[in-house]
């Protein structure tokens, strides 16, 4: 009988234990959870920041459009490729959840890209018509533009930081396992576009060919 | 991988940050000890004024890092403008380089556009600077944000706007509570009569019923006198991107030791130039 109700009393010890360790994982699993919504939620956040910034020198292109149009005989193909550069840019869309896929934000960045390099093409060629350079409107534009790209580079790297704050949660051990368990993927960085840091080459047509 | 070591080498050769010694931080010494102090005066009065919080910096060189960077860093690293409102800016000269820039925090751009930054620059600032006088170039500046800044946070409460508003709503709530008492009057009155009028007699249920109308009417006048003395002043009508009501206080010790920046944030917004 004593030895019975030792056994027992054993058991209910080892059963005891387990039941606080199961509750203690859980709640440590529910915590680790936690701080990871919150940190997606912080890169979500920064992409909208992201959006925004690219959004807004989306907004401009049609002013700029028009105020360089007015000038004479200015050169049509750099206006066209811009205009068809932004509708481009505008139409590649990346909802939220699919920051994790790195095609999907290639593809965006890839886009807004074609749409920088056809804008700073179409400022090298506006350097040669000094009517639209002395054109109060298009100063102001310049300043508008020159402050929209320092936003998106701005957005961008803070939305690098968020993402990177949130990989290295989600990769590390142990809070791996609820990452995974969850369905916590990696975000994907913004990287630096090759020949960024080359100017654009601009071929430079007799003003007097006629487009 | 290539951006984090462009990254690195960024930093390894960025100038360092100076601190925030006060309003007016002259690292480039382009300010004899008078001008600070007079530019530090006005910017103080505009931060009491306003609550806009303005900054001037000057850095003799930044090594061939671009401006807009060096600015941005230092507008995290001070955190100008007060935390709910981001109403901070900072004058960044650099003299060496003969470049300059207004970095504008969140909440100011709507009233100081990047279009608007760049003109202060060209037409207030660059034609001073030429000459070599920053002092005046600077004053030019400040009159400007001011003036830019005053949009959104007008003086003068608009008092007579809220009340109009709340006019209407007033004599509304007025008229319902008249009708309410009026009704709980009659009410009174019958129960009065019915309870009362074994007990009290009729005159006196009759009355309380009778004095319950009016009763009612002076709790209405209360009411409509409480919900008018809320109606905060213009802040609310004037919109701006944000949309935040009061000013954030200003409770920063000014001159000498003890300025700090208030925790605004700062987006990228403003404008560049050289002279």
């Amino acid at each position: 009988m004593s030895t019975g109700s030792t056994g027992t009393k054993v058991g209910l010890g080892v059963l005891a234990g387990l039941v606080v360790a199961g509750i203690a994982i859980v709640l440590w699993g529910v915590g680790v959870h936690n701080a990871l919504v919150g940190l997606d939620e912080g890169v979500k956040a920064a992409w909208a920041q992201v959006e925004n910034a690219y959004q807004r020198r989306s907004d401009l292109i049609p002013n700029l459009v028009r105020t360089v149009e007015g000038a004479a005989d200015f050169e049509r193909g750099t206006l066209t490729a811009v205009v068809e550069a932004r509708s481009r840019a505008t139409s590649v869309q990346i909802t939220p959840d699919q920051l994790t896929d790195p095609a999907a934000l290639a593809r965006f960045q890839e886009a807004q890209d074609a749409l920088s390099g056809a804008l700073s093409r179409l400022l090298v060629v506006v350097e040669r018509y000094p009517d639209i350079k002395a054109n109060q409107n298009f100063v102001q534009l310049q300043d508008e533009l020159a402050g929209t790209e320092n936003r998106i580079a701005i957005e961008r790297r803070r939305f690098n930081e968020a993402a990177q704050g949130y990989n290295t949660r989600v990769r590390r051990i142990p809070d791996r396992l609820v990452a995974s368990f969850s369905g916590f993927d990696q975000a994907t960085y913004f990287e630096a576009v090759e020949g960024a840091d080359q100017a654009p080459a601009v071929e430079f047509t007799p003003r007097t060919d006629p487009r | 991988m290539t951006l984090l070591l462009l990254g690195l080498a960024l930093f390894l050769q960025d100038p360092a940050l100076p601190a925030l010694t006060g309003r007016v931080v002259d690292t480039a010494n382009i300010l004899s000890a008078e001008q600070e102090t007079d530019l530090a005066a006005r910017l103080e009065r505009i931060e009491r004024e306003t609550s806009v919080q303005i900054v001037i910096a000057t850095v003799p060189t930044l090594g061939g890092v671009p401006i807009e960077d060096y600015s941005i860093r230092l507008a995290e690293a001070w955190g100008i403008g007060q935390t709910d409102t981001d109403n901070g800016i900072i004058v960044l000269v650099v003299p060496d380089d003969r470049n300059m820039r207004i970095e504008v925090g969140y909440g100011l751009e709507s009233v100081i556009p990047d279009g608007l930054a760049g003109r202060i620059i060209r037409e207030r600032m660059a034609p001073a600077f030429r000459e070599n006088d920053y002092h005046g170039g600077l004053v030019a500046a400040l009159e400007g944000l001011e003036l830019a800044a005053r949009q959104e946070y007008p003086d003068a409460p608009a008092e007579s706007d809220e009340v109009s508003d709340h006019g209407g709503a007033g004599i509304f709530a007025f008229f319902i509570l008249g009708m309410l008492a009026n009704a709980l009057g009659v009410w009174l009155a019958l129960i009065g009569g019915a309870i009362l009028f074994p007990w009290l007699g009729g005159p006196i249920a009759a009355a309380i019923g009778w004095w319950s109308v009016p009763t009612g009417a002076l709790l209405g006048l209360l009411v409509f006198a409480f919900v008018r003395s809320t109606g905060k002043p213009g802040r609310w009508t004037s919109g701006g991107r944000r949309g935040r009501g009061w000013s954030g206080g200003g409770g920063f010790s000014s001159g000498g030791g003890g300025f700090s920046g208030g925790g605004g944030s700062f987006g990228g917004g403003g404008a560049s130039g050289s002279w």
